[in-house]
């Protein structure tokens, strides 16, 4: 699903240029999920973001579900997400001047799709907001909001979902049930999850842990995986 | 598949439910949208009104439905029948000037006056009728009654001449009645400009005045009505092919009113300019709020963007937001714009002596709309086209977001557009399309002047000197620094000031002409109608006169040019501006030898005793313009004959000295045979002005003084009206740049208060701060007058020495006025939007320091939050993100005050006692600075360059230089604590543990606070279960003093050898919590022997609070009880609730 090469990302500051990623290899299947850990600054989330087409490799490849990024134009890449990826963030990015029924329906709208805000309502049904349709972000609670967030992720049926800290802005409690409620939608849509976070215990929920230090892949969770945790978890 | 046809219907609900945020930001858009578009449909509403009102009073203006003109002779009897035969009605009048005056033996006082005299037939007039005080048939009024022909005069008369109604006027021979005053005439309307007052007599009594000599200035007009059924351009055919010499204008009702009809269409077409101008203003202003409102929506662009939006969608999504809010803009203004006649109809229908036809013109309004939308398209597709390319990264990177994004090329080529459309509009618009394009490349040239010189400005500025005053240095640091509105405030404002600078030069020197040179080299009289029999004895009087220092003769007849090189005239190419020559008659003359104050330039003068075929020498400005070398001929129609003359030199003329000039000198010969009279000017001793006139009048009664200063007093006054009128027109353009301003004003208003509460904070009182402020917009307002004052000076001696052939001077007076004003309104506008700013105290932008989304003011539903919080807050959020040297770098008013925070954190330094919060805490232990070495770590503060964009939190390297970086915020609320309020705001104390992991980036957690240097940690976490909001909890501050400080209290922070009972207490502010909703807060004590906290797990519930905290260890108890009765720690009445008790945990002392 998720196949990166020699990936290299470098951004140009005021201070000279800054390399963030240095050459990532990483293969991820369809419907594993993985988590990524590391110290701020080692990448994680420029390695997302060009995972979903939000930023370009200044090096290596990218084939993500079939698709080779790097060739892809601006818009095209914003097809590529509307078709194949959905993103959680830590800070949710709800549109305030829209419901959280219209929230959910935009990728939808944006794909054209004539049935967008009957299956938006579905979506946030089935995160448990279907009573709050009308709501504007500003009247949700944190934990509503990203439930939003998740709605409007999952509502077109990605194949890779991407999530940075989705639970960073929440307490404990609201996170666990966030936690949940992500797992078990990806479980249902069969999506590939990639989830970026600080929390040792959410990490260990995933089939596989990634670990990033400085522009480095230190370990790829392989060795983890095998281990055959997915299939023990499926057992249990 | 995303096509157009899919992506507009989206765009327009998308743009349907952003519209939802309301007209937040647009305020300035919507006026500068509804100025100009009003002021384009205003001026051609009314002019349309006006110009429908002189068609429908078209019969009465002309006075009849056609109307034939000769002058110097009436028409011949065979021309009068055939006249008779061919009309329905026929209307004879005559106009002529003639001196009035009281006489001999009249019992009042004696006077006399040039008046404008009018003989009318009985058939007068044709159409409308003539308003008489008081009421009385024309027939009688006008008519002989016991051997005294009657007239009616203007009531100017009886002032002038001191008469009433019934007293006799004398004119010529004629001894007059007056039989009572004109109100109204019908045909009057259309001469702005009268030598004086009307009298009106009856046509037959003319001749026995003697007035109407042979040569003498008499017009002769025929009004007829044509019978059933005849075409008028047939007759007028017809008429000109019976009578090809006659040399009569002709004219029908699509010209009724030629002169008037040219003049508003005219004033239209400037107005109209005028009134682009100001919508170019203020698309300036158009363009700068879409912008900062789409710099408010890169976090929405960016969402959309990684939800699959593509480019275009955004742009087709936001471009329709604005087209319906540039629609609403143009609604109103067109509403605006629609009313103005119904105002000023009535108004300038008194004025003009004609109605006004108001109602409503669908012309100009749809010409305004199309101008409006062009307008908005031309300014706002640039940062449409830039924020569609706002990437979808920009939610994930801020280094990203400063990036600017690229414009494609189509946004530069439809901008292209849009502006030739704009200016092809203008142009196409306007009759006078090379005044129209000269208008419009000036106008835009001027823009390019000013973006250039804001640019020179911003560099000037940039590589200033430093100055010594904090102040100064500040405003001029304030011109350049990034986002400044330096370039639009000058643009806009100056446009507008340099409309206003050129217009009072121009004004000024006209009048300088008008009002002190001409009358120095002005003659005192001009005498008309001189019979040549009359010339020698008229000439001979007047140099004997005393006090007479110059007579100057010259005969005169009135000529119409017919045709130009065998070509009719009205066939002929003929340029604008010298067009006027060949439109009506002009006064000719003949000659043996050059005037005095002429200069040939082409060609050369006939002999003195030239008898041969007539010759003409010509004003060298028309033969250059027109092309009319020496050699080439014109026809030209003196007393109904063509004369066919051959152009022998051309002249240089002097118009301004106001001598006896005309456009064409002819030989001798064939004119100097015809019939002809003479006009004299006469320098004179103004002491005997008065009498030469009664002298020549007595002995000349045919003959009519024009007193030229009264003329140029009359010009004078009608130049002041105008220069008014256009003054008033530019000052809606100056009213544009002052929108301009407003808007860019309240754009930095977010900054403009962090600067005010980031000086306040750093010890400067509130006098310094205004000093500052207004001393930005001093130096803004006085560079912008300076630059409009260069440019309008250019322009005006353009205009001036160019179009106009004047003399220019530049008149620093004028000039001065015009700055003075634009700086007092810069000024006024700035320190208005700036006022504001000043009054916002520290502690509630410190107080609101959470940083939960600015994005939710955005829309209304939201919970209300009282603006100022939220610009508060963003400008404290801002203070947080930047790390301290790269925010001393980024604040003009942090690095100018950089010797005072220095010393402010020498305290800090010295380990004495500081406040700090957790969002400063974070934000320290999170700031992407390292000391280079151990070294400057020991030396603290100090500036350190960036060496990695992140810093590794959790090896604690730099630990201690983040401490020292929280320290520097830190101290700035110290020192704000010492300066203000100190009766409510007794916070200080406590310091940063550093060693405290504040939990993951980005997390707004609570920071730990304790008294340094002694251990006693107070840690607390907020941990709510009931509503996870972000923006979770924070300490705000450690308070040591329950009740009411002391100052002595606060002189203690800053001497740390004095001991104190610190008691330090935590206090959580929680944001986003509703009242009366729980929050736990885990709290664990005790640091072990290695300095950390263990951590026991235990939680102990604090209880409920309404949205404030308050958490101390447990010593505290005991003075609590003592003390529980001052005002919070945030000066919060919300503190003093009864349920907001203060809950204690027990502390290592328990």
């Amino acid at each position: 699903m998720i196949r990166l090469d020699r990936l290299e990302l470098t951004l140009p500051s005021q201070a000279g240029d800054v390399h963030i990623l240095k050459g990532l290899d990483l293969t991820i299947d369809g419907g594993e999920t993985v988590s990524v850990v590391g110290p701020s600054g080692s990448g994680k989330s420029s390695m997302m973001m060009i995972v979903g087409g939000l930023e370009r490799p200044t090096g290596g490849t990218v084939h993500v579900a079939g698709e080779s990024l790097g060739e892809l134009g601006e818009d095209a890449l914003a097809r590529f997400r509307r078709d194949n990826v959905g993103i959680v963030f830590q800070d949710f990015h709800l549109v305030p001047t829209m419901t959280a029924l219209e929230n959910v329906a935009i990728p939808l709208e944006f794909a054209g799709r004539r049935d967008a805000f009957d299956r938006a309502a579905e979506s946030l049904e089935k995160v448990g907001l279907g009573h709050r349709l009308s709501h504007y972000p500003g009247q949700l609670s944190g934990g509503e909001q990203q439930r939003t967030a998740l709605a409007r992720a999952f509502a077109t049926e990605p194949k890779i979902l991407l999530a940075d800290e989705p639970t960073g802005n929440l307490d404990g409690e609201t996170g666990r049930q966030v936690i949940d409620l992500l797992f078990d939608l990806c479980r249902t849509d069969g999506s590939t999850l990639m989830l970026i976070t600080h929390d040792p215990a959410l990490a260990e929920r995933c089939d596989r842990r990634v670990q990033l230090i400085d522009g480095h892949i230190t370990d790829d969770g392989r060795a983890q995986a095998t281990t055959g945790k997915a299939a023990a978890r499926k057992a249990g | 598949m995303s096509t157009l046809a899919n992506d507009l219907p989206l765009a327009a609900r998308l743009a349907r439910r952003e519209l939802r945020g309301g007209l937040k930001g647009f305020k300035i858009f919507l006026a500068c949208l509804l100025l100009g578009v009003a002021a384009i449909a205003g001026v051609g509403s009314l002019s349309q009104a006006m110009l429908q009102g002189l068609n429908n009073d078209g019969r009465a203006l002309l006075g009849g439905e056609m109307e034939a003109r000769l002058i110097h002779q009436a028409a011949t009897a065979e021309q009068l029948a055939y006249l008779r035969d061919n009309t329905a009605r026929l209307s004879e009048t005559t106009d002529l000037r003639a001196m009035a005056r009281t006489p001999g033996g009249f019992a009042g006082e004696s006077g006399r006056t040039l008046v404008e005299l009018k003989g009318v037939d009985a058939a007068y007039p044709l159409y409308g009728s003539v308003g008489l005080a008081p009421q009385q048939p024309l027939d009688a009024a006008l008519g002989r009654q016991d051997g005294r022909w009657g007239a009616l005069v203007d009531p100017a008369v009886l002032n002038k001449l001191g008469l009433e109604v019934g007293d006799p006027l004398k004119l010529g021979e004629v001894t007059y009645e007056i039989r009572g005053t004109v109100t109204r005439e019908p045909d009057r309307a259309t001469r702005a400009f009268t030598l004086g007052p009307r009298v009106l007599v009856r046509h037959a009594s003319l001749a026995e005045t003697g007035l109407v000599q042979p040569g003498s200035l008499v017009y002769h007009h025929y009004r007829l009505d044509l019978p059933e059924g005849v075409d008028q351009a047939a007759f007028k055919q017809r008429l000109n092919e019976r009578f090809p010499e006659a040399g009569w204008r002709v004219r029908g009702l699509d010209n009724a009113a030629p002169g008037i009809s040219r003049f508003v269409e005219r004033v239209t077409l400037f107005m109209t300019l005028v009134g682009l101008t100001s919508l170019l203003v203020g698309g300036v202003g158009v363009a700068n709020a879409v912008k900062a409102y789409l710099d408010g929506k890169r976090a929405t662009i960016a969402t959309f963007k990684c939800l699959g939006a593509p480019s275009r969608l955004v742009f087709f999504t936001y471009l329709a937001q604005v087209l319906v809010l540039a629609l609403l803009g143009i609604a109103l203004g067109l509403i605006l714009g629609a009313a103005i006649p119904l105002v000023g109809g009535p108004i300038l229908a008194n004025r003009l002596n004609f109605d006004v036809a108001v109602g409503v013109y669908w012309q100009p309004l749809a010409i305004a709309t199309a101008f409006g939308l062009l307008t908005t398209l031309a300014f706002t597709l640039w940062p449409l086209a830039r924020a569609q390319g706002i990437p979808a990264a920009a939610l994930f990177r801020d280094v990203v977001a400063q990036q600017s994004a690229r414009v494609p090329l189509w946004a530069w080529a439809a901008t292209g557009a849009s502006a030739l459309a704009l200016a092809g509009l203008a142009v196409l618009n306007a009759d006078e399309r090379t005044f129209a394009l000269g208008f419009v490349g000036g106008a835009v040239g001027a823009l390019i002047a000013f973006r250039l010189a804001a640019a020179g400005v911003i560099w000037l500025a940039r590589r200033a000197p430093r100055a010594r005053r904090p102040g100064l240095r500040l405003a001029v640091t304030n011109l350049h620094r990034p986002g400044a509105p330096t370039g639009s405030v000058v643009m806009s404002l100056g446009l507008g000031l340099t409309v206003l600078v050129a217009i009072a030069l121009i004004e000024g020197n006209l009048q300088r002409q008008v009002t002190e040179q001409m009358p120095e080299q002005a003659p005192g009289f001009y005498f008309i109608d001189i019979q040549s029999d009359q010339l020698d004895a008229f000439t001979e009087t007047v140099r004997e006169f005393k006090g007479v220092s110059e007579v100057n003769s010259v005969p005169m007849l009135r000529g119409r040019i017919v045709e130009v090189n065998g070509t009719p005239v009205g066939e002929a190419t003929i340029p604008e501006d010298v067009r006027w020559v060949f439109q009506g008659d002009r006064g000719i003359t003949w000659a043996r030898t050059p005037p005095d104050n002429a200069t040939i330039t082409r060609g050369s003068w006939w002999p003195a005793d030239y008898s041969g075929r007539p010759l003409i020498s010509l004003d060298h400005e028309v033969g250059r313009k027109v092309g009319l070398e020496p050699g080439d001929t014109m026809t030209v129609n003196v007393l109904g004959r063509n004369i066919e003359a051959k152009i022998a030199n051309w002249r240089e003329i002097e118009w301004s000295n106001l001598q006896i000039n005309f456009v064409m000198m002819f030989s001798p010969g064939m004119l100097s045979n015809a019939p002809q009279s003479h006009i004299a000017t006469v320098k004179i001793d103004p002491a005997q002005e008065t009498a030469l006139e009664k002298t020549v009048n007595e002995q000349f009664p045919n003959v009519s003084a024009i007193r030229v200063k009264e003329v140029l007093d009359r010009v004078g006054a009608i130049l002041s009206n105008i220069a008014l009128a256009v003054r008033s027109t530019a000052s809606i353009t100056v009213l544009a740049g002052t929108f301009v301003l407003a808007g860019a004003i309240a754009a930095g208003h977010r900054r403009r208060i962090y600067d005010s509460v980031v000086l306040k904070v750093l010890g400067a009182t509130k006098r310094d701060v205004t000093a500052a402020f207004l001393l930005e917009y001093g130096l803004l307002g006085l560079v912008t007058a300076l630059i409009a004052a260069v440019i309008g000076t250019v322009a005006a001696w353009v205009v001036m020495t160019k179009v106009m052939d004047g003399e220019f001077a530049v008149l620093p007076m004028a000039i001065a006025g015009t700055v003075v004003a634009a700086t007092a309104v810069t000024l006024a506008f700035g320190f208005a939007g700036t006022w504001r700013a000043l009054q916002q105290k520290a502690a509630p932008l410190l107080r609101n320091e959470s940083g939960a989304g600015g994005d939710a003011s955005d829309v209304r539903v939201d919970r209300p939050r009282p603006v100022r919080q939220t610009a508060a807050s963003t400008a404290w959020r801002s203070v947080q993100r930047r790390t301290a040297p790269g925010l001393a770098r980024r604040t003009p008013a942090l690095r100018i005050f950089a010797p005072r925070l220095r010393k402010s954190l020498e305290p800090a330094a010295r380990g004495d006692n500081i406040l700090v919060s957790s969002r400063l805490f974070s934000h320290a232990t999170s700031a992407r600075l390292q000391p280079d070495s151990q070294a400057t770590e020991e030396r603290g503060y100090n500036g350190s360059r960036s060496r990695s964009p992140h810093d590794d939190r959790r090896t604690g390297r730099s630990g201690r230089h983040r401490h020292r970086s929280a320290q520097l915020h830190a101290a700035c609320l110290q020192l704000h604590v010492s300066r203000r309020r100190l009766h409510r705001r007794d916070l200080h104390a406590g310091r940063l543990d550093a060693g405290a992991d504040p939990g993951p980036p980005g997390r707004p957690d609570l920071g730990v606070l304790h008294r340094h240097p002694r251990p006693g940690l107070v840690r607390a976490q907020a941990d709510d279960d009931q509503v996870g909001r972000r923006g979770a909890g924070r300490v705000l501050g450690l308070r040591r003093h329950v009740g009411r400080p002391a100052r002595s209290d606060l002189r203690d922070v800053r001497r740390p050898g004095r001991r104190h009972d610190h008691r330090p207490r935590v206090l959580l502010h929680r944001r986003g919590v509703r009242r009366r909703q729980p929050v736990r807060l885990h709290h664990q004590a005790r640091p072990g022997p290695d300095g950390r906290l263990p951590d026991d797990g235990r939680d102990r519930p604090l209880g409920r609070h309404a949205g404030q905290h308050v958490l101390h260890s447990e010593h505290r108890l005991r003075a609590d009880r003592q003390h529980r009765c001052g005002p919070g720690l945030l000066g919060d009445d919300r503190l003093r609730d009864p349920d907001d008790q203060e809950h204690v945990l027990p502390g290592r002392h328990g």
